[in-house]
C-alpha cells in the first residue's frame, strides 16, 4: 500500500466516522446519558477535523480526496445507551485499525499525525468500552 | 477511470444502492469508489501483534525501546514491592508491560539482552505513583519518538500500538 492509498483508505474511514458518529449522537440524550453523549459530540468534531486535515494532506500530494458515500450502514438496533455505546466503540476500533495501518504505510509528519490519532482514538475505546487493550489499533 | 463500486470502509460498511432501497430508505446513493484498506505485507494475524512484524532493519531501535519497557516493567514491580497496598491499581500496567515486552522480544533476534534501568521508589504511595506516571509519560513518548525513527513499517506500527495501549493505563490511572 502506497501512502497515498493509506491516506485515502483513512480519509474514507473518516467520512463513515464522521456519519456514523453524528448518527449515534442524534440517538444519545444530553440529559439522561450525558457522559456518552459527551463523548460521541467530542468524537465526532474530532473526526470531522481528522477529515478536514486528512483532505488537506491528500490534496498537497496533488490527488484528488475520496469522497464520502451519501450514506453507511447503521447497525440495528441502536435503541439503548449500551447498544449506542457498542456501535460507537465499533467505530473507534475499526477507524484505530485504520490509523495504525497509516502508521505502517507513511512517515515523517503523515506518520505522527496518525500516531496522535490512534493515541486519541484509544482513550476514546476505553471510554465506551471501561477497560484498556493492550494493542490498540493492531491489525488484529 | 476507475469504475464506481462499492466498497468496504474500515469504519462501517457503505450502504450500496440495492441495500439503501431495500431498506426502505428512498434516497439514491452513489458509492464513491476508493482504495481497498488493506495493510501492507508483514503484519500480524495471528495472536501476538508483533508476529510477522520483525525489526529489520531497526534492531537498534527494538533494542531501545525493549530497554525501555523492560525499565518501566522493573519500575512498576519495584513500586508494588514497596507498596503492596498498590499492587490492583498497578496491575494492568505490569500486565501491559509484560505483554509489549513479549511483543518486542519476538521481534529481536533470539538471545538479545535487555537493561532495566532503575528508578527510586518514593516512600509514600501517592508520590510513587505520581513518580511511576512521570516516567510511564516519558516511555510513552519515547515509543512515539522510536515509531518515527522506524523505517520498518509494520514494526513502526506495532510501536505506535504499545503506545496507545500505555495512554489508555494511564488514563486509567488519572480515574
Amino acid at each position: 500500500m502506497t501512502p497515498l492509498q493509506a491516506l485515502q483508505a483513512t480519509l474514507a474511514a473518516e467520512h463513515a466516522a464522521v456519519y456514523l458518529t453524528g448518527v449515534y449522537g442524534a440517538h444519545a440524550s444530553a440529559s439522561r446519558q450525558p457522559d456518552l453523549y459527551g463523548t460521541l459530540l467530542t468524537s465526532y468534531r474530532t473526526h470531522r477535523r481528522r477529515r478536514d486535515q486528512l483532505t488537506v494532506f491528500i490534496a498537497n500530494r496533488g490527488a484528488k480526496p475520496v469522497a464520502a458515500a451519501p450514506a453507511y450502514v447503521v447497525p440495528d438496533p441502536i435503541g439503548t445507551p449500551a447498544e449506542l455505546s457498542d456501535a460507537a466503540l465499533q467505530v473507534e476500533h475499526r477507524i484505530a485499525k485504520t490509523y495504525g495501518q497509516l502508521i505502517e504505510n507513511t512517515t515523517a509528519a503523515e506518520r505522527r499525525w496518525a500516531l496522535v490519532a490512534l493515541d486519541d482514538s484509544a482513550v476514546v475505546q476505553m471510554e465506551l468500552r471501561g477497560t484498556p487493550e493492550m494493542f490498540p489499533g493492531s491489525a488484529l | 477511470m476507475t469504475p464506481t463500486r462499492q466498497i468496504e470502509l474500515p469504519g462501517a460498511r457503505t450502504l450500496g444502492r440495492r441495500g439503501l432501497l431495500a431498506a426502505g430508505a428512498g434516497i439514491a446513493v452513489v458509492v464513491v469508489t476508493g482504495c481497498d484498506p488493506q495493510s501492507s505485507a508483514g503484519t500480524s494475524s495471528g495472536g501476538n501483534p508483533s508476529s510477522g512484524a520483525g525489526a529489520a532493519p531497526d534492531e537498534q531501535v527494538a533494542v531501545t525501546a525493549a530497554d525501555a519497557v523492560a525499565s518501566a516493567l522493573a519500575a512498576v514491580t519495584r513500586t508494588i514491592g514497596a507498596h503492596p497496598r498498590l499492587a490492583g491499581r498497578l496491575a494492568g500496567l505490569q500486565g501491559l508491560h509484560r505483554a509489549h515486552a513479549a511483543a518486542l522480544a519476538a521481534v529481536l533476534p533470539a538471545g538479545t539482552k535487555t537493561t532495566a534501568r532503575p528508578l527510586a521508589v518514593p516512600h509514600g504511595p501517592a508520590a510513587a505513583v505520581t513518580a511511576l506516571v512521570r516516567a510511564e509519560h516519558d516511555l510513552h513518548d519515547s515509543l512515539i519518538g522510536l515509531a518515527l525513527r522506524a523505517e520498518n513499517g509494520p514494526f513502526a506500527r506495532l510501536l505506535g500500538t504499545m503506545a496507545a495501549g500505555l495512554t489508555e493505563q494511564l488514563a486509567v490511572l488519572a480515574r
